[in-house]
């Protein structure tokens, strides 16, 4: 089960369709964030798909037509994390457990590099508020970080397959405290402990 | 003050494709809101992608620096690197008294909460200006560990001033604060602990 199952309400076959389409959208995309780290930066094919890629932002926001269908816009597919529409998330897909472990196995890219052949220091941190966010499993579908502590204990190589994991510890009225962890070859090489505050139940839509 | 790199000439064709996707990363976020009737366009940018892919090199061989010109880890960085579309990209200036100063405006691929930067970006670009702050002092070391706290919301299409200060050194300790301003109010600060492999002058 998916927490994107979990946190979805119903939703109409246009509303799926329209979804789908922006996720091919994004997943093209992001394609293409990874191949400009791997052609020549002086490559003028880039400036050729520079200038094809504003064409379809230039339809993309001045559109001739527009839906008459209310489309929502549900935020857990637009984050920089899992977001499956937004072109710069590696994303990765979460998936929550009968004891209410989220996991995930993600393997990052050259966009995610930061000392050679290994991930960026700040995208695990990164990829850490989330995915301990996700183990709180908020009942509105938005939960505010209130403080993050990240530990490195060995550094995350790139292009391997990595485990992450985090679980909820605590809950306290709208305070919840989660931990979480990224293990490489059985190894934990990023740990996290999160303090999570759930908005006022009027202020959560 | 002086800039950490090199200042803006013109843009490598990498920075203009890097841009181009940036923008329609956003577009793609934005075409509900705007209620585009026809959003697909995944074809278009598959053939694309395919064109590209054609020139590529494979990723094991990209690690070490750039295909072609050389450039350096800055700008290939998810935070700082003009050429890469994870990137804002943000440039860092040091500032005379040692710390790192950016500016920023975070659009909607950044975003958690409605309308409001997702907490872990902060992680990420914090990150970053302290080890600025930290390599204009000395080694600037690997993070060893960070706490986050999240004072107020940082909200997105708003100016971010991001700082980085080095705080002090011990044997191979460096201790980082950073910090998110808007309006002239912190909405996250971090603290952080760097090891460097040599002891610090």
């Amino acid at each position: 089960m998916t927490i994107v199952e979990n946190l979805s309400r119903p939703v109409s076959d246009v509303e799926r369709e329209y979804a789908a389409a922006l996720e091919r959208d994004a997943a093209q995309l992001r394609r293409i964030v990874d191949l400009l780290q791997r052609v020549d930066v002086d490559d003028p094919l880039l400036l050729d798909v520079a200038e094809k890629l504003d064409a379809l932002s230039e339809h993309l926001e001045n559109p001739i037509d527009t839906v008459t269908e209310t489309i929502r816009n549900p935020g857990w597919r637009h984050d920089p994390v899992s977001g499956v529409e937004n072109a710069i998330a590696p994303p990765i897909v979460l998936e929550a457990g009968p004891d209410g472990t989220v996991t995930a196995e993600v393997e990052f890219g050259l966009p995610y590099q930061g000392p050679n052949s290994f991930v960026h220091g700040g995208i695990s941190a990164m990829v850490m508020d989330h995915v301990l966010s996700a183990a709180t499993a908020p009942q509105a579908g938005v939960i505010f970080t209130a403080q993050l502590t990240v530990r490195y204990h060995r550094p995350l190589p790139l292009f391997v397959p990595l485990t992450i994991a985090a679980r909820l510890r605590e809950r306290e009225g709208r305070k919840i405290w989660a931990t979480g962890e990224i293990v490489v070859d059985g190894k934990v090489a990023v740990s996290a402990e999160g303090l999570f505050i759930e908005p006022r139940p009027k202020a959560a839509q | 003050m002086s800039e950490v790199d090199s200042g803006p000439g013109v843009p490598l064709a990498a920075e203009v494709a890097a841009q181009a996707v940036r923008r329609l990363t956003s577009a793609i976020l934005d075409a509900r809101a705007r209620g585009v009737s026809n959003p697909d366009v995944s074809e278009k940018i598959s053939a694309l992608a395919d064109r590209l892919e054609a020139v590529a090199a494979h990723p094991h061989e990209c690690v070490t620096g750039e295909i072609g010109t050389q450039v350096g880890v800055l700008e290939r960085s998810p935070v700082s690197g003009p050429k890469n579309p994870v990137a804002v990209p943000l440039r860092f200036e040091r500032c005379e008294d040692g710390s790192s100063l950016a500016h920023a405006e975070f659009p909607r691929q950044y975003q958690g909460p409605p309308g409001i930067v997702h907490g872990g970006i902060s992680g990420l670009v914090l990150d970053v200006a302290m080890a600025v702050a930290n390599r204009t002092a000395g080694p600037a070391g690997m993070t060893a560990e960070m706490t986050l706290r999240y004072l107020r919301p940082t909200p997105l299409h708003t100016e971010v001033t991001v700082r980085g200060r080095h705080l002090r050194a011990e044997g191979r300790k460096v201790w980082s604060q950073g910090t998110f301003e808007v309006d002239g109010e912190p909405t996250v600060v971090c603290d952080a602990l760097f090891i460097t492999k040599e002891h610090v002058q």
